[in-house]
Protein backbone atom coordinates (compact mmCIF):
# COMPACT_ATOMS: atom_id res chain seq x y z
CA UNK A 1 0.00 0.00 0.00
CA UNK A 2 2.32 2.68 -1.23
CA UNK A 3 -0.15 4.75 -3.25
CA UNK A 4 -0.36 8.50 -2.62
CA UNK A 5 3.00 8.12 -0.92
CA UNK A 6 1.11 7.62 2.33
CA UNK A 7 2.58 5.20 4.88
CA UNK A 8 0.78 1.88 5.57
CA UNK A 9 -0.08 2.99 9.13
CA UNK A 10 -2.15 5.82 7.70
CA UNK A 11 -4.21 3.46 5.57
CA UNK A 12 -4.66 1.04 8.45
CA UNK A 13 -6.00 3.86 10.62
CA UNK A 14 -8.45 5.14 7.99
CA UNK A 15 -12.07 4.86 9.07
CA UNK A 16 -14.24 2.50 7.05
CA UNK A 17 -17.94 2.20 7.84
CA UNK A 18 -20.59 -0.12 6.42
CA UNK A 19 -24.34 0.31 6.76
CA UNK A 20 -27.28 -1.99 5.96
CA UNK A 21 -28.25 -2.45 2.28
CA UNK A 22 -24.67 -2.29 1.02
CA UNK A 23 -23.89 1.36 1.72
CA UNK A 24 -20.49 2.40 3.05
CA UNK A 25 -18.05 5.26 3.38
CA UNK A 26 -14.49 6.14 4.23
CA UNK A 27 -14.01 8.75 6.93
CA UNK A 28 -11.31 10.16 9.20
CA UNK A 29 -9.25 10.65 6.12
CA UNK A 30 -8.93 13.98 4.44
CA UNK A 31 -8.46 15.93 7.64
CA UNK A 32 -5.07 14.26 7.84
CA UNK A 33 -2.56 17.01 7.12
CA UNK A 34 -0.21 14.53 5.52
CA UNK A 35 -2.69 14.12 2.69
CA UNK A 36 -4.70 17.31 2.56
CA UNK A 37 -3.70 20.86 3.23
CA UNK A 38 -6.64 22.47 1.46
CA UNK A 39 -8.84 22.99 4.51
CA UNK A 40 -6.84 26.12 5.34
CA UNK A 41 -6.82 27.29 1.74
CA UNK A 42 -8.12 30.87 1.36
CA UNK A 43 -10.83 29.69 -1.04
CA UNK A 44 -12.10 27.14 1.46
CA UNK A 45 -11.99 29.74 4.26
CA UNK A 46 -14.08 32.05 2.07
CA UNK A 47 -16.57 29.22 1.55
CA UNK A 48 -16.70 28.50 5.27
CA UNK A 49 -17.40 32.18 5.97
CA UNK A 50 -20.16 32.28 3.34
CA UNK A 51 -21.74 29.14 4.79
CA UNK A 52 -21.60 30.53 8.33
CA UNK A 53 -23.30 33.71 7.16
CA UNK A 54 -26.06 31.67 5.58
CA UNK A 55 -26.80 28.97 8.16
CA UNK A 56 -25.01 30.16 11.29
CA UNK A 57 -21.76 29.03 12.84
CA UNK A 58 -23.21 26.03 14.61
CA UNK A 59 -24.90 24.52 11.55
CA UNK A 60 -21.85 25.30 9.41
CA UNK A 61 -19.62 23.44 11.85
CA UNK A 62 -22.01 20.47 11.78
CA UNK A 63 -22.13 20.43 7.96
CA UNK A 64 -18.37 20.76 7.54
CA UNK A 65 -17.80 18.26 10.32
CA UNK A 66 -19.11 15.50 8.07
CA UNK A 67 -15.74 14.25 6.97
CA UNK A 68 -16.10 11.56 4.33
CA UNK A 69 -13.96 10.45 1.48
CA UNK A 70 -15.37 7.82 -0.88
CA UNK A 71 -19.00 7.09 -0.08
CA UNK A 72 -20.97 4.34 -1.75
CA UNK A 73 -24.74 4.35 -2.06
CA UNK A 74 -25.22 0.76 -3.11
CA UNK A 75 -25.32 -0.37 -5.84
CA UNK A 76 -24.44 2.35 -8.34
CA UNK A 77 -23.64 5.70 -6.75
CA UNK A 78 -20.31 6.87 -5.38
CA UNK A 79 -19.58 10.36 -4.14
CA UNK A 80 -16.80 12.38 -2.60
CA UNK A 81 -18.66 15.14 -0.84
CA UNK A 82 -15.76 17.37 0.10
CA UNK A 83 -14.60 17.52 -3.51
CA UNK A 84 -18.09 17.82 -4.96
CA UNK A 85 -17.72 14.71 -7.10
CA UNK A 86 -20.41 12.17 -7.92
CA UNK A 87 -19.97 9.03 -9.95
CA UNK A 88 -22.71 6.80 -11.30
CA UNK A 89 -21.61 3.26 -12.06
CA UNK A 90 -23.56 1.36 -14.72
CA UNK A 91 -22.65 -2.24 -15.41
CA UNK A 92 -23.14 -2.96 -19.14
CA UNK A 93 -21.73 -6.49 -19.26
CA UNK A 94 -19.67 -8.73 -17.06
CA UNK A 95 -16.50 -7.04 -18.29
CA UNK A 96 -17.85 -3.61 -19.28
CA UNK A 97 -18.81 -0.83 -16.90
CA UNK A 98 -19.73 2.75 -17.73
CA UNK A 99 -18.79 5.32 -15.10
CA UNK A 100 -20.19 8.84 -15.43
CA UNK A 101 -18.54 11.51 -13.28
CA UNK A 102 -20.26 14.73 -12.28
CA UNK A 103 -18.75 17.83 -10.66
CA UNK A 104 -21.03 20.02 -8.56
CA UNK A 105 -21.04 23.79 -8.28
CA UNK A 106 -22.18 24.85 -4.82
CA UNK A 107 -24.62 27.77 -4.81
CA UNK A 108 -23.12 30.86 -3.20
CA UNK A 109 -19.64 29.34 -2.95
CA UNK A 110 -16.60 31.15 -4.39
CA UNK A 111 -16.28 30.69 -8.15
CA UNK A 112 -12.71 29.45 -7.69
CA UNK A 113 -14.07 26.52 -5.70
CA UNK A 114 -15.83 25.14 -8.77
CA UNK A 115 -12.70 25.60 -10.87
CA UNK A 116 -10.81 23.62 -8.23
CA UNK A 117 -13.54 20.97 -8.36
CA UNK A 118 -13.03 20.58 -12.10
CA UNK A 119 -9.25 20.50 -11.68
CA UNK A 120 -9.67 17.78 -9.06
CA UNK A 121 -11.95 15.81 -11.39
CA UNK A 122 -9.31 15.93 -14.12
CA UNK A 123 -6.63 14.58 -11.82
CA UNK A 124 -8.76 11.95 -10.08
CA UNK A 125 -11.72 11.01 -12.32
CA UNK A 126 -10.60 12.02 -15.81
CA UNK A 127 -10.14 9.39 -18.50
CA UNK A 128 -6.45 10.29 -18.64
CA UNK A 129 -6.13 10.86 -14.91
CA UNK A 130 -2.99 9.52 -13.28
CA UNK A 131 -5.21 8.08 -10.53
CA UNK A 132 -8.11 6.61 -12.51
CA UNK A 133 -5.93 4.90 -15.12
CA UNK A 134 -4.16 2.89 -12.43
CA UNK A 135 -7.51 2.04 -10.79
CA UNK A 136 -8.94 0.81 -14.09
CA UNK A 137 -5.86 -1.29 -14.70
CA UNK A 138 -6.34 -3.02 -11.36
CA UNK A 139 -10.02 -3.74 -12.16
CA UNK A 140 -9.07 -5.13 -15.55
CA UNK A 141 -6.37 -7.33 -14.06
CA UNK A 142 -8.85 -8.62 -11.46
CA UNK A 143 -11.35 -9.41 -14.23
CA UNK A 144 -8.63 -11.11 -16.21
CA UNK A 145 -7.78 -13.21 -13.16
CA UNK A 146 -11.41 -14.22 -12.79
CA UNK A 147 -11.46 -15.64 -16.32
CA UNK A 148 -8.85 -18.22 -15.40
CA UNK A 149 -9.73 -21.57 -13.88
CA UNK A 150 -7.27 -21.03 -11.09
CA UNK A 151 -9.70 -20.29 -8.30
CA UNK A 152 -13.40 -20.91 -7.70
CA UNK A 153 -13.68 -18.21 -5.06
CA UNK A 154 -13.03 -14.51 -4.70
CA UNK A 155 -11.42 -13.87 -1.36
CA UNK A 156 -13.10 -11.06 0.58
CA UNK A 157 -11.89 -12.10 3.99
CA UNK A 158 -9.49 -9.34 4.96
CA UNK A 159 -10.52 -8.15 8.43
CA UNK A 160 -13.36 -10.67 8.67
CA UNK A 161 -14.40 -11.31 12.26
CA UNK A 162 -12.89 -8.09 13.57
CA UNK A 163 -15.52 -5.59 12.33
CA UNK A 164 -16.91 -3.47 15.16
CA UNK A 165 -20.52 -2.31 15.64
CA UNK A 166 -21.07 1.36 16.47
CA UNK A 167 -23.97 3.45 17.73
CA UNK A 168 -25.46 4.34 14.31
CA UNK A 169 -26.37 0.77 13.29
CA UNK A 170 -23.23 0.82 11.18
CA UNK A 171 -20.19 -1.40 11.41
CA UNK A 172 -16.65 -0.18 11.33
CA UNK A 173 -13.71 -2.08 9.92
CA UNK A 174 -11.13 -2.62 12.60
CA UNK A 175 -8.51 -1.41 10.16
CA UNK A 176 -8.69 0.79 7.09
CA UNK A 177 -7.75 -2.10 4.84
CA UNK A 178 -10.60 -4.32 6.01
CA UNK A 179 -12.81 -5.60 3.18
CA UNK A 180 -15.89 -4.91 5.29
CA UNK A 181 -17.42 -2.72 2.57
CA UNK A 182 -17.10 -5.44 -0.08
CA UNK A 183 -18.56 -8.10 2.24
CA UNK A 184 -21.31 -5.62 2.99
CA UNK A 185 -22.11 -5.26 -0.72
CA UNK A 186 -22.13 -9.00 -1.17
CA UNK A 187 -24.53 -9.36 1.75
CA UNK A 188 -26.87 -6.76 0.23
CA UNK A 189 -26.70 -8.45 -3.16
CA UNK A 190 -27.55 -11.84 -1.63
CA UNK A 191 -30.38 -10.23 0.30
CA UNK A 192 -31.83 -8.60 -2.84
CA UNK A 193 -31.60 -11.88 -4.69
CA UNK A 194 -33.21 -14.02 -1.99
CA UNK A 195 -35.68 -11.78 -0.12
CA UNK A 196 -39.34 -12.19 -0.93
CA UNK A 197 -40.63 -9.03 -2.70
CA UNK B 1 11.21 31.33 -37.97
CA UNK B 2 11.14 29.05 -40.94
CA UNK B 3 8.77 26.22 -41.56
CA UNK B 4 11.60 23.63 -41.52
CA UNK B 5 12.30 24.52 -37.85
CA UNK B 6 8.66 24.00 -36.94
CA UNK B 7 8.48 20.74 -38.87
CA UNK B 8 11.68 19.55 -37.27
CA UNK B 9 10.38 20.24 -33.77
CA UNK B 10 7.10 18.39 -34.33
CA UNK B 11 8.86 15.41 -35.88
CA UNK B 12 11.41 15.41 -33.06
CA UNK B 13 8.61 15.53 -30.49
CA UNK B 14 6.86 12.55 -32.06
CA UNK B 15 10.13 10.62 -32.25
CA UNK B 16 10.89 11.23 -28.56
CA UNK B 17 7.39 10.06 -27.57
CA UNK B 18 7.58 6.95 -29.74
CA UNK B 19 10.98 6.00 -28.30
CA UNK B 20 10.02 6.63 -24.66
CA UNK B 21 12.58 9.44 -24.43
CA UNK B 22 10.24 11.22 -22.05
CA UNK B 23 12.73 13.34 -20.11
CA UNK B 24 13.86 14.83 -23.40
CA UNK B 25 10.22 15.23 -24.46
CA UNK B 26 9.53 17.12 -21.25
CA UNK B 27 12.55 19.28 -22.00
CA UNK B 28 10.77 20.57 -25.12
CA UNK B 29 8.17 22.31 -22.94
CA UNK B 30 8.50 25.71 -21.31
CA UNK B 31 8.27 25.99 -17.52
CA UNK B 32 4.77 27.49 -17.81
CA UNK B 33 3.58 24.98 -20.40
CA UNK B 34 0.10 23.50 -20.56
CA UNK B 35 -0.73 20.07 -22.03
CA UNK B 36 -4.43 19.78 -22.74
CA UNK B 37 -6.69 17.06 -24.13
CA UNK B 38 -10.20 18.56 -23.98
CA UNK B 39 -13.33 16.53 -23.39
CA UNK B 40 -15.79 18.60 -25.42
CA UNK B 41 -15.63 19.46 -29.08
CA UNK B 42 -14.53 23.11 -29.39
CA UNK B 43 -14.14 23.32 -25.61
CA UNK B 44 -13.44 26.98 -24.88
CA UNK B 45 -11.65 26.65 -21.56
CA UNK B 46 -10.50 24.01 -19.08
CA UNK B 47 -11.81 25.36 -15.79
CA UNK B 48 -15.56 24.86 -15.87
CA UNK B 49 -15.75 21.65 -17.91
CA UNK B 50 -13.74 18.53 -17.20
CA UNK B 51 -11.02 17.46 -19.61
CA UNK B 52 -9.54 14.10 -20.52
CA UNK B 53 -6.20 15.61 -19.49
CA UNK B 54 -5.31 19.10 -18.34
CA UNK B 55 -1.74 19.30 -17.05
CA UNK B 56 0.29 22.27 -16.09
CA UNK B 57 4.04 21.78 -16.16
CA UNK B 58 4.09 20.26 -12.66
CA UNK B 59 1.34 17.72 -13.44
CA UNK B 60 3.02 16.90 -16.73
CA UNK B 61 6.23 16.10 -14.86
CA UNK B 62 4.25 13.83 -12.52
CA UNK B 63 2.69 12.15 -15.56
CA UNK B 64 6.11 11.50 -17.06
CA UNK B 65 7.50 10.18 -13.79
CA UNK B 66 4.48 7.90 -13.46
CA UNK B 67 5.00 6.60 -16.99
CA UNK B 68 8.58 5.73 -16.07
CA UNK B 69 7.72 4.26 -12.67
CA UNK B 70 8.39 0.51 -12.41
CA UNK B 71 5.24 -0.10 -10.34
CA UNK B 72 2.61 2.20 -11.87
CA UNK B 73 0.05 -0.44 -12.85
CA UNK B 74 -1.41 1.13 -15.99
CA UNK B 75 2.04 1.89 -17.36
CA UNK B 76 3.65 -1.50 -16.75
CA UNK B 77 4.35 -2.06 -19.53
CA UNK B 78 4.17 1.45 -20.95
CA UNK B 79 2.07 1.73 -24.10
CA UNK B 80 4.04 1.63 -27.34
CA UNK B 81 3.03 4.29 -29.83
CA UNK B 82 3.57 5.53 -33.35
CA UNK B 83 2.71 9.20 -33.86
CA UNK B 84 2.03 10.32 -37.42
CA UNK B 85 2.07 14.13 -37.66
CA UNK B 86 0.80 15.73 -40.87
CA UNK B 87 -0.93 18.79 -42.32
CA UNK B 88 1.32 21.20 -40.45
CA UNK B 89 0.33 24.86 -40.77
CA UNK B 90 1.68 27.97 -39.05
CA UNK B 91 -1.55 29.87 -38.49
CA UNK B 92 -0.27 32.77 -36.39
CA UNK B 93 3.02 34.40 -35.45
CA UNK B 94 3.24 37.36 -33.10
CA UNK B 95 7.02 37.48 -33.12
CA UNK B 96 7.31 35.80 -29.73
CA UNK B 97 5.16 32.74 -30.30
CA UNK B 98 3.83 30.79 -33.23
CA UNK B 99 0.56 28.94 -33.35
CA UNK B 100 0.88 25.73 -35.32
CA UNK B 101 -1.89 23.31 -36.21
CA UNK B 102 -1.43 19.74 -37.34
CA UNK B 103 -3.20 16.42 -37.65
CA UNK B 104 -2.24 13.47 -35.51
CA UNK B 105 -2.88 9.82 -36.16
CA UNK B 106 -1.49 7.65 -33.42
CA UNK B 107 -1.36 3.90 -32.97
CA UNK B 108 -1.22 2.76 -29.37
CA UNK B 109 -0.38 -0.81 -28.43
CA UNK B 110 -0.36 -2.30 -24.97
CA UNK B 111 -1.12 -5.74 -23.59
CA UNK B 112 -2.59 -7.31 -26.73
CA UNK B 113 -4.77 -4.32 -27.47
CA UNK B 114 -4.22 -1.83 -30.27
CA UNK B 115 -6.06 1.47 -30.40
CA UNK B 116 -6.07 4.10 -33.10
CA UNK B 117 -6.35 7.74 -32.07
CA UNK B 118 -6.99 10.68 -34.34
CA UNK B 119 -6.77 14.28 -33.29
CA UNK B 120 -6.42 17.87 -34.36
CA UNK B 121 -3.43 19.38 -32.62
CA UNK B 122 -2.55 22.95 -31.83
CA UNK B 123 0.92 23.85 -30.59
CA UNK B 124 1.88 27.23 -29.26
CA UNK B 125 5.63 27.42 -29.87
CA UNK B 126 7.76 30.04 -28.15
CA UNK B 127 11.05 31.38 -29.41
CA UNK B 128 13.64 31.00 -26.65
CA UNK B 129 17.41 31.30 -26.47
CA UNK B 130 17.51 27.49 -26.59
CA UNK B 131 15.35 27.43 -29.72
CA UNK B 132 11.66 26.72 -30.18
CA UNK B 133 9.89 25.39 -27.10
CA UNK B 134 6.32 24.19 -26.56
CA UNK B 135 4.35 26.65 -24.44
CA UNK B 136 1.04 24.87 -25.00
CA UNK B 137 -0.14 21.72 -26.70
CA UNK B 138 -3.80 21.00 -27.26
CA UNK B 139 -5.03 17.72 -28.74
CA UNK B 140 -8.68 17.51 -29.76
CA UNK B 141 -9.39 13.83 -30.22
CA UNK B 142 -12.11 12.98 -32.73
CA UNK B 143 -13.67 10.62 -30.18
CA UNK B 144 -13.12 12.75 -27.06
CA UNK B 145 -16.85 12.70 -26.24
CA UNK B 146 -17.08 8.93 -26.60
CA UNK B 147 -17.09 6.43 -23.76
CA UNK B 148 -13.42 5.66 -23.40
CA UNK B 149 -11.22 3.23 -21.55
CA UNK B 150 -8.40 4.74 -19.54
CA UNK B 151 -5.76 6.76 -21.35
CA UNK B 152 -2.22 6.08 -20.16
CA UNK B 153 -0.47 7.03 -23.40
CA UNK B 154 0.89 10.43 -24.37
CA UNK B 155 -0.42 12.22 -27.45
Amino acid sequence: MLQNGAPPELWESTGLWAAPYGHSFMGDYHTDSRLVTALDHPVFREYRTALERRVGAEAAARILGVSRWNSIVYPSCSFMSQFRQLRIVQPLAVDRTLVSAYSFRLGGAPEQMFRDTVAFANVVNGTGSPVLTDDLEVYERAQHGLTTARSDWVYLGRGHGSDLPDEHRTWRGKTGTSEIHIRNQLAAWVRYLTDEP
Amino acid sequence: MSRPDVDQLLVREAWLLDHQRLDEWLGLFTDDAVYWVPLQMDQAEPFTTASLIYDDRRLLEIRVRQTQHPRAHARVPAPRTVHQVTNVQVVADDGRELTVTSSLVMIEYRKERQRVWGGLVEHRLRRTDAGLRIAAKRVDLVNSESELCGIACLF
